[in-house]
Protein backbone atom coordinates (compact mmCIF):
# COMPACT_ATOMS: atom_id res chain seq x y z
CA UNK A 1 0.00 0.00 0.00
CA UNK A 2 2.79 2.38 0.99
CA UNK A 3 4.72 1.41 -2.14
CA UNK A 4 1.71 2.18 -4.38
CA UNK A 5 1.77 5.75 -3.08
CA UNK A 6 5.52 6.04 -3.76
CA UNK A 7 5.23 4.46 -7.23
CA UNK A 8 2.79 7.19 -8.19
CA UNK A 9 5.16 9.75 -6.69
CA UNK A 10 7.97 8.37 -8.89
CA UNK A 11 5.80 9.07 -11.92
CA UNK A 12 5.11 12.61 -10.71
CA UNK A 13 8.82 13.07 -9.96
CA UNK A 14 9.55 12.31 -13.63
CA UNK A 15 7.32 15.28 -14.48
CA UNK A 16 9.12 17.38 -11.86
CA UNK A 17 5.88 17.90 -9.98
CA UNK A 18 6.90 17.03 -6.43
CA UNK A 19 7.19 19.57 -3.66
CA UNK A 20 10.45 19.70 -1.71
CA UNK A 21 8.87 17.77 1.15
CA UNK A 22 7.55 15.07 -1.19
CA UNK A 23 10.96 14.78 -2.85
CA UNK A 24 12.62 14.18 0.51
CA UNK A 25 9.93 11.67 1.48
CA UNK A 26 10.40 9.78 -1.79
CA UNK A 27 14.21 9.78 -1.52
CA UNK A 28 14.00 8.35 2.00
CA UNK A 29 11.66 5.63 0.79
CA UNK A 30 13.85 4.78 -2.22
CA UNK A 31 16.84 4.29 0.07
CA UNK A 32 14.99 1.53 1.89
CA UNK A 33 12.96 -0.01 -0.95
CA UNK A 34 14.78 -1.91 -3.74
CA UNK A 35 11.50 -2.60 -5.60
CA UNK A 36 10.68 1.08 -5.95
CA UNK A 37 14.31 1.85 -6.87
CA UNK A 38 14.08 -0.75 -9.61
CA UNK A 39 10.77 0.69 -10.84
CA UNK A 40 12.23 4.20 -10.94
CA UNK A 41 15.15 2.95 -13.04
CA UNK A 42 12.84 1.04 -15.44
CA UNK A 43 10.55 4.03 -15.92
CA UNK A 44 13.51 6.29 -16.63
CA UNK A 45 15.14 3.88 -19.10
CA UNK A 46 11.91 3.13 -20.95
CA UNK A 47 11.18 6.87 -21.20
CA UNK A 48 14.65 7.42 -22.63
CA UNK A 49 14.07 4.68 -25.24
CA UNK A 50 10.66 6.10 -26.11
CA UNK A 51 12.13 9.56 -26.64
CA UNK A 52 15.09 8.28 -28.61
CA UNK A 53 13.10 6.12 -31.01
CA UNK A 54 9.77 7.97 -31.05
CA UNK A 55 11.03 11.04 -32.85
CA UNK A 56 9.86 9.87 -36.25
CA UNK A 57 9.50 12.70 -38.72
CA UNK A 58 6.77 12.78 -41.36
CA UNK A 59 9.08 13.74 -44.19
CA UNK A 60 7.29 14.47 -47.44
CA UNK A 61 3.90 13.30 -46.24
CA UNK A 62 2.19 16.58 -46.97
CA UNK A 63 2.98 18.03 -50.38
CA UNK A 64 3.68 21.70 -50.99
CA UNK A 65 0.09 22.45 -52.08
CA UNK A 66 -1.51 20.97 -48.96
CA UNK A 67 -2.31 24.27 -47.23
CA UNK A 68 -3.86 25.80 -50.36
CA UNK A 69 -5.99 22.69 -50.96
CA UNK A 70 -7.30 22.73 -47.39
CA UNK A 71 -8.05 26.47 -47.63
CA UNK A 72 -9.96 25.91 -50.89
CA UNK A 73 -11.94 23.07 -49.33
CA UNK A 74 -12.94 25.13 -46.31
CA UNK A 75 -13.85 28.10 -48.54
CA UNK A 76 -16.11 25.83 -50.62
CA UNK A 77 -17.73 24.48 -47.47
CA UNK A 78 -18.25 27.97 -46.07
CA UNK A 79 -19.86 29.08 -49.36
CA UNK A 80 -22.15 26.02 -49.37
CA UNK A 81 -23.19 26.67 -45.78
CA UNK A 82 -23.93 30.30 -46.61
CA UNK A 83 -26.10 29.31 -49.58
CA UNK A 84 -28.13 26.94 -47.42
CA UNK A 85 -28.54 29.40 -44.53
CA UNK A 86 -31.72 31.57 -44.57
CA UNK A 87 -31.26 35.34 -44.49
CA UNK A 88 -30.31 36.83 -41.17
CA UNK A 89 -33.33 39.17 -41.10
CA UNK A 90 -35.70 36.29 -41.69
CA UNK A 91 -34.02 34.31 -38.95
CA UNK A 92 -34.31 37.22 -36.53
CA UNK A 93 -38.01 37.61 -37.32
CA UNK A 94 -38.56 33.91 -36.89
CA UNK A 95 -36.71 33.85 -33.59
CA UNK A 96 -38.70 36.84 -32.29
CA UNK A 97 -41.92 35.22 -33.42
CA UNK A 98 -41.08 31.94 -31.75
CA UNK A 99 -40.19 33.78 -28.54
CA UNK A 100 -43.58 35.51 -28.67
CA UNK A 101 -45.28 32.19 -29.32
CA UNK A 102 -43.56 30.44 -26.42
CA UNK A 103 -43.81 33.37 -24.00
CA UNK A 104 -47.42 34.28 -24.91
CA UNK A 105 -49.97 32.14 -26.65
CA UNK A 106 -47.66 29.13 -26.67
CA UNK A 107 -48.28 28.78 -22.96
CA UNK A 108 -51.83 27.92 -23.86
CA UNK A 109 -50.66 24.86 -25.73
CA UNK A 110 -48.48 23.79 -22.81
CA UNK A 111 -51.15 24.34 -20.17
CA UNK A 112 -54.27 23.14 -21.92
CA UNK A 113 -55.31 19.52 -21.56
CA UNK A 114 -55.75 17.83 -24.90
CA UNK A 115 -59.42 18.43 -25.68
CA UNK A 116 -61.39 15.99 -27.75
CA UNK A 117 -62.59 18.93 -29.80
CA UNK A 118 -60.51 22.07 -29.64
CA UNK A 119 -62.26 25.33 -28.95
CA UNK A 120 -62.52 27.65 -31.88
CA UNK A 121 -61.64 31.16 -30.76
CA UNK A 122 -63.15 33.92 -32.84
CA UNK A 123 -60.44 36.16 -34.14
CA UNK A 124 -61.41 38.27 -37.05
CA UNK A 125 -58.25 40.28 -37.53
CA UNK A 126 -54.58 39.83 -36.70
CA UNK A 127 -52.70 42.68 -35.12
CA UNK A 128 -49.06 42.71 -36.01
CA UNK A 129 -46.75 44.38 -33.53
CA UNK A 130 -44.15 47.01 -34.38
CA UNK A 131 -41.78 44.28 -35.55
CA UNK A 132 -44.36 43.03 -38.01
CA UNK A 133 -45.16 39.87 -36.02
CA UNK A 134 -48.53 38.52 -35.00
CA UNK A 135 -50.02 35.26 -33.81
CA UNK A 136 -53.39 33.82 -34.82
CA UNK A 137 -55.12 30.76 -33.39
CA UNK A 138 -56.75 28.85 -36.18
CA UNK A 139 -58.60 25.80 -34.89
CA UNK A 140 -56.02 23.67 -33.11
CA UNK A 141 -53.09 25.40 -34.76
CA UNK A 142 -51.11 28.54 -34.21
CA UNK A 143 -50.30 30.71 -37.18
CA UNK A 144 -47.31 33.01 -36.95
CA UNK A 145 -47.51 35.97 -39.33
CA UNK A 146 -44.54 38.14 -40.18
CA UNK A 147 -44.48 41.13 -42.53
CA UNK A 148 -41.88 43.72 -43.17
CA UNK A 149 -42.65 47.21 -41.93
CA UNK A 150 -43.99 48.32 -45.28
CA UNK A 151 -46.58 45.58 -45.09
CA UNK A 152 -44.94 43.69 -47.91
CA UNK A 153 -43.22 40.32 -48.00
CA UNK A 154 -43.15 38.02 -45.00
CA UNK A 155 -43.84 34.48 -43.94
CA UNK A 156 -46.76 32.65 -42.39
CA UNK A 157 -45.95 29.58 -40.35
CA UNK A 158 -48.54 27.14 -39.05
CA UNK A 159 -47.86 25.02 -35.95
CA UNK B 1 0.44 28.14 -23.83
CA UNK B 2 -1.20 31.46 -24.73
CA UNK B 3 -2.31 32.45 -28.19
CA UNK B 4 0.32 33.94 -30.49
CA UNK B 5 -0.66 37.44 -31.75
CA UNK B 6 -0.01 36.47 -35.40
CA UNK B 7 -2.45 33.59 -34.99
CA UNK B 8 -5.14 35.96 -33.71
CA UNK B 9 -4.77 38.12 -36.80
CA UNK B 10 -4.86 35.14 -39.16
CA UNK B 11 -7.86 33.63 -37.37
CA UNK B 12 -9.75 36.92 -37.58
CA UNK B 13 -9.00 37.25 -41.29
CA UNK B 14 -9.91 33.60 -41.93
CA UNK B 15 -13.24 34.07 -40.17
CA UNK B 16 -13.97 36.97 -42.52
CA UNK B 17 -13.49 34.63 -45.46
CA UNK B 18 -9.85 35.33 -46.30
CA UNK B 19 -8.78 32.04 -47.87
CA UNK B 20 -5.07 32.94 -47.95
CA UNK B 21 -5.10 33.69 -44.19
CA UNK B 22 -6.31 30.20 -43.44
CA UNK B 23 -3.74 28.74 -45.84
CA UNK B 24 -1.07 30.65 -43.86
CA UNK B 25 -2.42 29.24 -40.61
CA UNK B 26 -2.34 25.70 -42.05
CA UNK B 27 1.23 26.17 -43.33
CA UNK B 28 2.28 27.38 -39.88
CA UNK B 29 1.09 24.26 -38.13
CA UNK B 30 0.93 21.48 -40.70
CA UNK B 31 4.31 19.99 -39.74
CA UNK B 32 3.48 19.79 -36.04
CA UNK B 33 0.02 18.36 -36.75
CA UNK B 34 1.35 15.74 -39.18
CA UNK B 35 4.17 14.79 -36.80
CA UNK B 36 1.79 14.34 -33.88
CA UNK B 37 -0.65 12.34 -36.04
CA UNK B 38 2.19 10.07 -37.17
CA UNK B 39 3.54 9.58 -33.67
CA UNK B 40 0.14 8.61 -32.32
CA UNK B 41 -1.09 6.48 -35.22
CA UNK B 42 2.32 5.20 -36.43
CA UNK B 43 0.54 4.94 -39.78
CA UNK B 44 2.11 7.18 -42.46
CA UNK B 45 -0.61 6.14 -44.90
CA UNK B 46 -3.27 7.75 -42.67
CA UNK B 47 -1.47 11.04 -42.05
CA UNK B 48 -2.39 13.18 -45.13
CA UNK B 49 -6.14 12.53 -44.85
CA UNK B 50 -5.98 12.89 -41.11
CA UNK B 51 -4.29 16.28 -41.39
CA UNK B 52 -6.88 17.45 -43.88
CA UNK B 53 -9.62 16.29 -41.53
CA UNK B 54 -7.99 18.14 -38.62
CA UNK B 55 -7.67 21.47 -40.44
CA UNK B 56 -11.19 21.30 -41.87
CA UNK B 57 -12.59 20.49 -38.40
CA UNK B 58 -10.53 23.35 -36.96
CA UNK B 59 -11.94 25.80 -39.50
CA UNK B 60 -15.51 24.57 -38.99
CA UNK B 61 -15.14 25.27 -35.26
CA UNK B 62 -12.92 28.34 -35.57
CA UNK B 63 -15.66 30.74 -34.49
CA UNK B 64 -16.05 28.71 -31.28
CA UNK B 65 -12.32 28.68 -30.54
CA UNK B 66 -11.91 30.11 -27.03
CA UNK B 67 -8.74 32.13 -26.95
CA UNK B 68 -7.88 31.10 -23.43
CA UNK B 69 -5.33 28.66 -24.80
CA UNK B 70 -3.03 28.69 -27.79
CA UNK B 71 -4.24 27.75 -31.23
CA UNK B 72 -1.60 25.01 -31.25
CA UNK B 73 -2.92 23.50 -28.01
CA UNK B 74 -6.39 23.50 -29.52
CA UNK B 75 -5.10 21.90 -32.73
CA UNK B 76 -3.35 19.23 -30.67
CA UNK B 77 -6.65 18.40 -29.06
CA UNK B 78 -8.37 18.01 -32.44
CA UNK B 79 -5.41 15.98 -33.76
CA UNK B 80 -5.38 13.59 -30.80
CA UNK B 81 -9.12 12.98 -31.13
CA UNK B 82 -8.95 12.56 -34.91
CA UNK B 83 -5.96 10.22 -34.64
CA UNK B 84 -7.62 7.99 -32.06
CA UNK B 85 -10.83 7.94 -34.13
CA UNK B 86 -8.86 7.05 -37.28
CA UNK B 87 -7.14 4.19 -35.47
CA UNK B 88 -10.46 2.88 -34.25
CA UNK B 89 -11.72 2.92 -37.86
CA UNK B 90 -8.57 1.20 -39.09
CA UNK B 91 -8.17 -1.20 -36.18
CA UNK B 92 -8.11 -4.30 -38.33
CA UNK B 93 -5.55 -2.95 -40.78
CA UNK B 94 -2.00 -4.19 -40.89
CA UNK B 95 0.80 -2.11 -39.43
CA UNK B 96 3.34 -3.49 -41.91
CA UNK B 97 3.44 -0.25 -43.85
CA UNK B 98 4.70 1.58 -40.78
CA UNK B 99 7.39 -0.98 -40.17
CA UNK B 100 8.51 -1.02 -43.78
CA UNK B 101 8.82 2.74 -43.82
CA UNK B 102 10.56 2.86 -40.47
CA UNK B 103 13.03 0.16 -41.49
CA UNK B 104 14.09 2.32 -44.40
CA UNK B 105 14.54 5.42 -42.29
CA UNK B 106 16.15 4.13 -39.10
CA UNK B 107 19.60 5.40 -38.25
CA UNK B 108 22.34 2.76 -37.97
CA UNK B 109 22.79 3.32 -34.25
CA UNK B 110 21.17 5.39 -31.54
CA UNK B 111 22.98 6.02 -28.28
CA UNK B 112 20.74 6.48 -25.27
CA UNK B 113 22.35 7.71 -22.09
CA UNK B 114 20.86 7.15 -18.63
CA UNK B 115 21.43 10.55 -17.05
CA UNK B 116 21.47 9.24 -13.48
CA UNK B 117 23.92 6.36 -13.81
CA UNK B 118 25.77 7.58 -16.89
CA UNK B 119 25.10 4.18 -18.45
CA UNK B 120 24.83 4.13 -22.23
CA UNK B 121 22.55 1.94 -24.32
CA UNK B 122 23.46 1.35 -27.93
CA UNK B 123 20.52 0.62 -30.19
CA UNK B 124 21.38 -0.96 -33.51
CA UNK B 125 18.76 -1.10 -36.27
CA UNK B 126 17.56 -4.53 -35.21
CA UNK B 127 16.99 -3.35 -31.68
CA UNK B 128 15.32 -0.17 -32.89
CA UNK B 129 12.91 -2.25 -34.96
CA UNK B 130 12.20 -4.40 -31.93
CA UNK B 131 11.40 -1.26 -29.96
CA UNK B 132 9.12 0.03 -32.72
CA UNK B 133 7.29 -3.28 -32.73
CA UNK B 134 6.88 -3.03 -28.98
CA UNK B 135 5.56 0.53 -29.29
CA UNK B 136 2.99 -0.76 -31.79
CA UNK B 137 1.64 -2.91 -28.98
CA UNK B 138 0.93 0.10 -26.77
CA UNK B 139 -2.69 1.18 -26.84
CA UNK B 140 -3.31 4.29 -28.93
CA UNK B 141 -4.45 6.17 -25.82
CA UNK B 142 -1.24 5.32 -23.94
CA UNK B 143 0.86 6.23 -26.98
CA UNK B 144 -1.00 9.55 -27.30
CA UNK B 145 -0.41 10.64 -23.71
CA UNK B 146 3.24 9.50 -23.72
CA UNK B 147 3.82 11.26 -27.04
CA UNK B 148 2.31 14.48 -25.76
CA UNK B 149 4.38 14.29 -22.58
CA UNK B 150 7.74 13.03 -23.80
CA UNK B 151 7.95 14.12 -27.42
CA UNK B 152 5.75 17.23 -27.54
CA UNK B 153 6.80 18.14 -23.98
CA UNK B 154 3.46 19.37 -22.69
CA UNK B 155 3.02 19.90 -18.94
CA UNK B 156 0.27 18.24 -16.93
CA UNK B 157 -2.05 21.31 -17.02
CA UNK B 158 -1.57 21.53 -20.80
CA UNK B 159 -2.26 17.81 -21.18
CA UNK B 160 -5.41 18.26 -19.12
CA UNK B 161 -6.56 20.91 -21.55
CA UNK B 162 -5.67 18.93 -24.67
CA UNK B 163 -7.22 15.70 -23.42
CA UNK B 164 -10.14 17.46 -21.72
CA UNK B 165 -9.45 15.66 -18.45
CA UNK B 166 -8.87 16.82 -14.86
CA UNK B 167 -5.13 17.10 -13.99
CA UNK B 168 -5.46 14.28 -11.44
CA UNK B 169 -6.78 11.94 -14.13
CA UNK B 170 -3.93 12.95 -16.44
CA UNK B 171 -1.38 12.05 -13.72
CA UNK B 172 -3.06 8.71 -13.18
CA UNK B 173 -3.16 7.94 -16.91
CA UNK B 174 0.50 8.93 -17.24
CA UNK B 175 1.41 6.62 -14.39
CA UNK B 176 -0.33 3.59 -15.94
CA UNK B 177 0.98 4.40 -19.43
CA UNK B 178 4.53 4.54 -18.01
CA UNK B 179 4.11 1.19 -16.29
CA UNK B 180 2.85 -0.31 -19.56
CA UNK B 181 5.69 1.24 -21.55
CA UNK B 182 8.30 -0.17 -19.15
CA UNK B 183 6.63 -3.58 -19.29
CA UNK B 184 6.61 -3.82 -23.09
CA UNK B 185 10.13 -2.40 -23.43
CA UNK B 186 11.70 -4.63 -20.78
CA UNK B 187 13.00 -7.26 -23.25
CA UNK B 188 14.50 -4.60 -25.54
CA UNK B 189 15.95 -2.79 -22.53
CA UNK B 190 17.60 -5.96 -21.31
CA UNK B 191 19.15 -6.57 -24.73
CA UNK B 192 20.28 -2.96 -25.05
CA UNK B 193 21.99 -3.14 -21.66
CA UNK B 194 23.69 -6.42 -22.56
CA UNK B 195 25.22 -4.75 -25.60
CA UNK B 196 29.04 -5.12 -25.31
CA UNK B 197 29.65 -1.39 -25.63
CA UNK B 198 26.87 -0.28 -23.34
CA UNK B 199 29.17 0.49 -20.43
CA UNK B 200 31.59 2.61 -22.37
CA UNK B 201 31.85 6.16 -21.17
Amino acid sequence: MACEKFKRMISRALDDELSLREKTELEEHLEDCPDCRELEARLKRSAALFMATGRVEPRGMLDSGFAERVAERVAERAADAKRRRPGAVRMALLAAGLALLIGGGGGYLLRAPAPMKPPEPKISSIRLDSNGIGVEIEGDRFVLHTRDKAGGGGIDLKF
Amino acid sequence: MSIIPEDTVLIRRALKGDESAYADLVRRYQDRVSRLALRITRRPDLVPDLCQEVFIAAFTNLARFKRRSGFMTWLHRITVNASLAALRREEASSRMLTRAQEAGELPDTIIVRDQDSGERMLLNRELQLEIHEALDRLSAEDRAILTLRYLEEFSTPELAEILDLPPGTVRSKLYYARLKLAEILDPALARARRSPKSKES
